[in-house]
């Protein structure tokens, strides 16, 4: 009796951790979800929807939760503004960024260093998933968990190697639009971006991206 | 007029013990360390060239004092162990942009000025920084030598609570 309810135990056990476990895709499903997620990009005009970022610290066993609003339009604008604990505003228009936090004010062109031009680039691919087509950045392999299908990015230039170990990127499956965003770092370190309630193609002011 | 002031000269004196009794008991003189041992501050630092922000998140243990800085995306800078009984600051996973031994002198050379000056009441002056108190428990730290301002404003545990309260 004993060494059966043992064996129903890991039974139980094992079943749950196979049902936690992502499941990496064959070749022609990758494909497929790829181009699933591609064909939702280009219907996307707009997202606009809120966040909850959790930067996980290793060496201090701690946390940091951050919140805000985030908003995409087509074809280059990105707006990722910090509202709590602290008030950070990150703004892309073009090739110009403007960075506000606190009172202080700065803008900068994108074109003047490689590693901004980089970093912008990525954010606004890695929001609508654009990123999974960019070969000469990133190894792409893909995996499905319960209702996700995850793109688990590694990255292939040097200077991004430098900041990340890999990203991970989660698609809601029933709509292939990003849910959430993990970034891995060489130290041990993850930052989780969860977008939440995102609104497509919702009508977005463009004053919402001025640089002034 | 000569008792009013009395009292106003008793009301100060009481005020400054009760300043000072607070920075004894918690035994720290600039960092607002919380019961968990936890101080978080949203940083600045200005130099003649640039001025970067981002969070810094430090951890007093006993033996050591732990942190972390890392911008408001989450990308790090580095991290900081401070060793207290040799008051020695090194630096780990520094970021590709800083990592350079002169630049990592600096910052290593301005925080263990920081956590001297944190945990000792006659700290020896040093010609080439200052740390002034500002409003709200936010300090500046400068290095007048290489023009770099430090500005650290802290991110309370009450209020991250009652941000997550009204955004939930």
């Amino acid at each position: 009796m004993k060494t059966f309810a043992i064996i129903a135990l890991l039974a139980i056990l094992s079943m749950n951790a196979s049902a936690q476990a992502p499941v990496q895709a064959s070749a022609a499903q990758q494909k497929a979800m790829i181009e699933k997620i591609m064909n939702t990009e280009t219907s996307i005009k707009s997202i606009q929807c809120s966040f909850v970022q959790t930067k996980n610290l290793t060496m201090l066993n701690d946390k940091m939760v951050s919140k805000g609003i985030m908003i995409y339009l087509k074809p280059n604008m990105l707006r990722w503004e910090y509202i709590s604990p602290y008030k950070y505003l990150f703004i892309i228009n073009g090739a110009k960024v403007l960075i506000k936090s606190g009172d202080k004010k700065s803008s900068i062109d994108v074109k003047s260093s490689k590693m901004f031009q980089e970093i912008t680039r990525i954010m606004m691919n890695s929001v609508t998933g654009k990123n999974l087509l960019s070969s000469s950045d990133f190894n792409v392999r893909m995996f499905t968990q319960k209702n996700y299908w995850i793109a688990d990015l590694t990255p292939k230039k040097k200077q991004m190697r430098s900041m990340f170990s890999s990203i991970k990127i989660y698609f809601d499956s029933s709509n292939s639009t990003v849910s959430q965003i993990d970034m891995f770092e060489k130290s041990g370190d993850k930052t989780e971006i969860r977008l939440k309630n995102p609104q497509i193609n919702n009508r977005i002011n463009e004053k919402l991206f001025d640089l002034d | 007029m000569k008792s009013c002031l009395i009292w106003i000269n008793l009301l100060f004196v009481s005020l400054f013990a009760f300043a000072q009794q607070d920075t004894l008991a918690t035994g720290h003189r600039l960092l607002l360390f919380d019961e968990a041992g936890c101080a978080r501050y949203h940083i600045s630092i200005q130099t003649k060239q640039a001025e970067l922000t981002g969070i810094c998140i430090l951890k007093n243990m006993q033996e050591e004092t732990l942190g972390s800085v890392f911008n408001e995306f989450g990308i790090k800078a580095f991290d900081i162990v401070y060793t207290k009984r040799d008051s020695v600051v090194q630096l780990s996973n520094t970021m590709a942009a800083l990592d350079k031994w002169y630049i990592k002198n600096i910052i290593k050379a301005d925080l263990q000025y920081l956590f001297l000056s944190d945990e000792r009441e006659n700290m020896k002056q040093d010609e080439d920084r200052v740390i002034q108190m500002l409003e709200g428990n936010s300090f500046e730290q400068r290095n007048l030598k290489f023009g770099i301002t430090y500005t650290y404003t802290p991110i309370t545990k009450k209020q991250e609570e009652e941000d997550n309260e009204t955004s939930e």
